[in-house]
């Protein structure tokens, strides 16, 4: 019995500081990130090359192995193999089209980095204020999944709404009605009318 | 003692598994397909009516002027904010609201320039829909009204309450003046929503679920008021 305890304290012991170190190299890798999109965004360069430099910042960052698996639900396990694969190709370039180059609209916000909060499933919450003049505060949350020494960023919530709660119902909305087929045509199509758009 | 083994092992698995903290919205929407129609006429509305007088809008106002009247249409509606916080028993919030109101009705002349929020009182929209949240009434089936968008059975409330709550609405007789009071404070709100609304639209495969979706998770999180000036959630 004492030896379970002292075990349990152990354990408990060395996950607590661990926690805390996690969530200060949290925040400082949202704070890194933020800084590096910044100095991207305020450049003279062109829309196309900022988008491009924004993509290949955030690609290796996005865990869009996990996102896009857990916006499609139920939908998942019951797709076949070379579906899983032709929507998670059509799902990186839609999630990266369709919000990663949305950055360059950027208009002169300042970004802070508030806190970090680890959740119960291991990821830590990121908190980010964003302000510029004339306009209300808002916050950004950023949830993080721990990897190794590094991060991967799995959800974006702005103001209380989920990225991927919103799309986690869409996507069981459009594949219930029209099929996962469907899906795959329609993320792609988006992916490129937002490429064509900027 | 093999209960309480038991009960440690519990308590460590539940600090490993934990409660799963990926939100989902799950919604009621036993309306959906009249919602549909609803939502599918609004739009309709959006493009051919809302969206080219907000666009003229724009066409006649700098991005100042529509800051300093974004300013003074959310000053009109602060008495309702007011209103609702202290129904919703929060005296602090209330105050905040008062204070913020007759600052910027004086100082910031007649609501146009924001001065309170530069001392520290920032804006917090509350509306009877909030309230109702605040006082345990569930948000019941999703909603979607002709013109005034999402919705739910609850949060309906916010209308009429917000018309009886609002100085201008109640004090003022002439229904002309009142009509247009409401159509300016409208075409204000919805410019400063229409960028936002644009680029939710565009990323979207069903449009109509991405503002259910939206919607509810911003009005749960409104009700908690999740995000006070720190960023804390507390």
């Amino acid at each position: 019995m004492r030896r379970f305890w002292m075990i349990w304290l152990a354990v408990a012991g060395l996950a607590m500081p661990a926690a805390a170190v996690n969530d200060e190299a949290a925040k400082a890798f949202v704070e890194n990130m933020a800084a590096k999109t910044l100095a991207i965004v305020k450049t003279d360069a062109s829309e196309a090359a900022k988008q491009a430099a924004l993509e290949d910042l955030f690609r290796p960052v996005v865990d869009v192995a996990f996102v896009g698996r857990f916006v499609l639900g139920q939908h998942w396990r019951t797709a076949t193999p070379a579906q899983q694969k032709e929507y998670l190709a059509a799902y990186g370039p839609f999630l990266m089209k369709n919000y990663i180059s949305r950055l360059v609209k950027y208009s002169g916000q300042q970004v802070k980095v508030t806190k970090a909060v680890p959740d119960k499933d291991g990821s830590v919450l990121v908190t980010m204020a964003i302000t510029a003049p004339n306009q209300e505060k808002f916050f950004v949350e950023y949830r993080l999944r721990p990897e190794g020494k590094d991060f991967k960023l799995i959800d974006i919530v702005v103001e209380g709404v989920g990225l991927l709660a919103s799309q986690r119902s869409e996507f069981n909305s459009v594949v219930s009605n029209k099929g996962l087929d469907y899906l795959i045509e329609a993320l792609k199509k988006k992916a490129n009318a937002a490429a064509a758009a900027s | 003692m093999k209960f309480r083994h038991l009960a440690a092992i519990l308590c460590v698995g539940i600090t490993l598994t934990g409660r799963p903290v990926l939100a989902q919205d799950d919604v009621h929407d036993p309306l959906e397909p009249f919602n549909r129609g609803v939502f599918f006429f609004n739009e309709a509305v959006s493009a051919m009516i809302f969206t080219p007088v907000a666009t003229g809008y724009r066409a006649v106002t700098t991005p100042v002027m529509r800051d300093l009247l974004k300013n003074a249409a959310d000053n009109t509606i602060e008495p309702v904010s007011m209103f609702n916080a202290f129904l919703q028993g929060d005296f602090d919030h209330g105050m905040v609201s008062f204070w913020r109101f007759i600052i910027n009705t004086t100082v910031g002349l007649g609501g146009l320039n924001d001065v309170a929020v530069t001392a520290g009182l920032e804006r917090r929209q509350e509306d009877f829909g909030q309230t109702l949240g605040v006082w345990g009434f569930g948000e019941g089936p999703y909603l979607v009204l002709p013109l005034l968008g999402p919705s739910n059975f609850r949060d309906v409330w916010r209308w009429p309450a917000g018309y009886y709550l609002d100085p201008v609405t109640v004090f003022v007789d002439d229904s002309a003046t009142v009509w247009a009071y409401i159509g300016a404070v409208a075409l204000v709100e919805y410019e400063s929503l229409m960028d936002p609304m644009n680029d939710l639209r565009a990323a979207s495969i069903d449009p109509y679920v991405t503002f259910r979706s939206v919607y509810t998770q911003q009005r749960r999180a409104s009700i908690l008021n999740q995000y006070d000036q720190e960023g804390e959630v507390p």
